[in-house]
This record gives structure tokens, sequence and C-alpha cells, in this order.
């Protein structure tokens, strides 16, 4: 089967169409990820299996709410992942802050916990494509063919008429900039 | 509406380097979840599947409808390739009726008719002077006391002849459901109308059947594949996902292949309105099991 993307429109048409292994499929290709980034939200295992098992769930149920011209399956999932793991956070923040009578406590997970909540949080509710705007041209575009348009290293090496490390490189150090983009406008959105 | 936004897309960047192997037996909880949720097989917007019988009826009714708005000239327009004109087309369907009533009556004793065309020249020429009208008059009637004969029946999985095949009473009725659909196709293309189409309901049950049908059809065309299985994935609301056994065996191995068509296409093709490569599919693994399955739906259909 062809591309990235048209892997990923037949997998959502089998899931439409009720076939219970093409959810399995997308389990096997993306739980690490979804497990993973619920992982790192929250610091907590229990609460990833929960968030793992609610997005696959909604993925099964509601298919149609996917979107493929926007995005690539993998990236769906991992904003459905993210989302549901900031809500998870935010609600024992809640739930702490009204046990405890004296103000917000020390955030249990550490500090990294809620900036990237509350940075992610802040990236979609501000229009952070700008944000990509401010990577350098070579960054922006590997970054663009990578995950606007589901590209492995590889394909976007060849894409682009670079080498594969070339092709590393630059979106490992896109994402380091992203991340500090985040993080920055993350401490200026809490402080 | 869906639930991501082109920004999004940035926040999915921050997940890449989160990726940690699940623990093991997180696949089976969360995939036991979901279909607790969803059951699998059917569709999200599923159409539920009518009765073969109301499925005949309801064809009848949409053929008989075509018939009657029918002006003088269009009786007259090339429908078909063996049969010919719109007429005689109509005078053979007449034909089967009455077979397929004798067929239906166990103390009948109908003589070897294998083709289907053949089957009905003679009925085909003694309605060849009759006001056309009055044939689809005759066939209607016919195919009326059929769906009343069937209503009677009971067992509909009993056994009964249909040309050179023996299938249940159900199959029958999907048969000839697609062959009045088939016809009513070829009607309209004659006359220039719109193309007929059945409600989800009807292509619901003829997926069902359909699929169900393929050992069955294999085993007619002698090219069953005992021990292999394909993954038969239909889309739209009259369809499902499917695995089904290549030869006439309970146990169903492991699928090889998985066809995603459109339901809809997939019925064309069952009824040889599209040909199978025509058939807007996507076949992944073993791509000649693949063909084979696309190639032998039409196997039980008659037209």
């Amino acid at each position: 089967m062809g591309t990235p993307s048209d892997r990923d429109a037949l997998l959502v048409t089998r899931v439409q169409a009720g076939d219970d292994s093409a959810l399995a499929a997308v389990y096997d290709e993306h739980a690490g990820l979804v497990y993973g980034l619920a992982r790192r939200v929250t610091r907590d295992e229990e609460l990833a299996r929960d968030i793992t098992q609610e997005v696959f769930a909604y993925l099964w149920e509601k298919p149609d709410r996917i979107d493929l011209s926007r995005g690539s399956l993998r990236a769906y999932l991992a904003v459905l992942a993210h989302r549901r793991a900031v809500d998870e956070v935010r609600r024992h923040e809640a739930r702490s802050r009204a046990e405890t009578a004296a103000g917000p406590p020390e955030d249990e997970a550490g500090p990294e916990t809620s900036v990237v909540a509350e940075a992610a949080r802040s990236w979609g509710e501000k229009h952070l494509s700008r944000t990509l705007g401010m990577l350098p041209a070579e960054q922006r575009e590997a970054v663009q063919l990578a995950y606007y348009e589901g590209l492995t290293y590889v394909q976007v090496a060849r894409e682009l008429g670079i080498p594969e490390g070339t092709a590393k490189y630059r979106l490992r150090a896109a994402l380091a900039r992203l991340r500090t983009l985040l993080t920055d406008e993350a401490r200026e959105a809490i402080s | 509406m869906t639930d991501m936004s082109p920004d999004d897309e940035i926040i999915a960047l921050l997940a890449e380097p989160a990726v940690i192997d699940p623990p093991s037996a997180l696949r089976a909880r969360t995939l036991a979840r979901a279909t607790s949720g969803r059951r699998p097989g059917r569709p999200v917007d599923a159409a539920r599947p009518c009765d073969p019988l109301a499925a005949f009826d309801r064809t009848v009714a949409d053929l008989d409808g075509l018939l009657r708005s029918l002006t003088g000239p269009e009786w007259d327009a090339p429908a078909h390739a063996e049969h010919g004109r719109v007429r005689d087309l109509v005078a053979h369907l007449a034909g089967v009726e009455r077979l397929v009533l004798r067929w239906l009556d166990p103390h009948d004793t109908v003589p070897d008719l294998p083709d289907h065309v053949v089957a009905t020249r003679s009925v085909v020429a003694e309605l060849a002077g009759t006001d056309p009208r009055d044939v689809a008059r005759q066939w209607h009637e016919g195919a009326r006391a059929v769906a009343d004969a069937i209503a009677t029946v009971g067992d509909r999985g009993r056994m009964v002849a249909f040309h050179d095949l023996t299938i249940s009473v159900n199959q029958l009725l999907v048969t000839r459901t697609g062959e009045l659909w088939a016809h009513a196709i070829d009607i309209c293309q004659a006359t220039g109308r719109p193309l007929p189409q059945l409600d989800m309901e009807r292509m619901a049950m003829l997926c069902d059947e359909l699929v169900a049908a393929v050992p069955l059809a294999l085993a007619y065309r002698g090219s069953s594949v005992p021990g292999r299985a394909a993954r038969v994935v239909l889309t739209g609301p009259a369809g499902g996902a499917f695995t089904v056994p290549l030869a006439l065996e309970h146990k169903v191995a492991d699928p090889e292949v998985i066809i995603v068509a459109d339901a809809v296409g997939f019925c064309q093709v069952a009824v040889r309105r599209l040909r199978p490569d025509q058939l807007d599919a996507a076949i992944e693994g073993d791509l000649a099991l693949g063909d084979l399955v696309l190639t032998s739906i039409d196997a039980l259909a008659r037209d």
C-alpha cells in the first residue's frame, strides 16, 4: 500500500467498517507513542494505561472524527493522548488544591509536567503554527514533511535530496527549538 | 467535525521522543474495552439488513413501478445482449417466475434446465405477440406468487433447485433480488433513466449473504482453496468486516488477504453489472487470492 497517508486512510476506512483487526494494527503501530506520551505527561503508569485504553476506544467508536487531510493518524492519536493526559493532570491538580487549604501544592510530578501540559494547551489555543514559522527554513521544511505529510527520516532525506543523517539532524534540531519556544511561551502563560 | 486543528500537529511533535513500549497485557485489555463499546463487524453508521424475502418484495415493487413508467417505444429499446429488447427481457423474467414456482414445489418434477437464458426461451416466444404491459403484468403476478409461496415455506434453509444450482430458499431470494436489480439497471440504461438504487437495508442483506456465499461460489467454479481465508471489508452503511473461508469448511483460518471495497460496488460485481477490475478495491496480502475472491462472487448470479 503506497504512502503512509494511503496506509492511514485504509486503516481508518477499515476501522469505520468495523474491522477490529485494523484497530489491532493501529494499536501495534502507535500504542508506544500513546502510552509513552500519556506516561510522560501524567508521570503515572496507571493513568497512562487508562488513557491508552480511552484513546483507542475513542478511535474505534468515533473514527469519523478523523480528518486525515489535516494530519497523520499518528499525529491524531498523539493529540488525543496529550489532551486526555493534560486533562488528567489538571483534574489531579484541582483535586489536590481542593484538599489542601493552603494554596496550590508543590507539583508531585515535578515542574515539567504542568509546564508541558500548559504549554501544549497554550499552543493549541494561540495558533502555534506561527511558532513553526520561527524555525529556520530548512528545519521547517523537514518538519512539515515529517509531521504534516507523515514521511519517515529516510523519506524526508530522499524528498529533500539530502543525506539521511542530515535529515535526522534537522528534525532533532527543529524539535529542540520547538521545545524551547514552547517552554518559554508556557512560562509566560503561567507566570 | 474533527478533533484536529493544524496546530495540533505541532503538539504531536512533542510526543515523538516519548515512545515507550506499553505493558504487554495492555493490548488485549485495550482492544476488549474498545470492542465492548462498539461491536466489531459492522460500520459505525450501519444499516440493519432486511429479511431476504422483504428484499425480494421491495425489489419486485421497484421493478413494477419502473415498468409501469415505460412509454410505448421504450419497450422496444435494446436492453440486454442475450435477452434483447426490454419487452423480451420482461418476458424472460415472467418465464423465470414460472420456473421458480415449480422449483419451490417439492412435488413438481422440473426437467433439467441448466442454462438460465435457454430455460425461458419458450416463454419469451409464447409472449412475443402480447402487449408488453400485459407481459409486465404477468411477470408481476408471477413474482408475487413466488413471494407468497416462499412466505408459506417456513424453513428458508430448505434446499431447492435453481437451474444447475442447489441452494437454500434464502439464497434463492438473494439471487433473484440480484437478478431483478440487475435487469432494472439494464432497463434504465436502455431507456436513459437514472440507475436504480437499492435501499441500504437491502444492500446490507446482500452484502451479508454474498460474502457468506463466497465458499459456495468458489466451490461452484471449482476453485476452492481449502485451509485459507480472506478478510473482506466492505465500506459504507451497508458494509461490514467479515472473515471468509475459501472452501466449504467450518474451520476458518487466519486471513491471508484483506480486501477493502465499497459495499455497493461489491454487490454490483456480484450481480454482474460491474466488472471486478472496475471495482475500486484495495487488496493487501496475497493479491492472487484477493483477485480470486473478487472474480468469483458473481458465480451464483443468474440474469
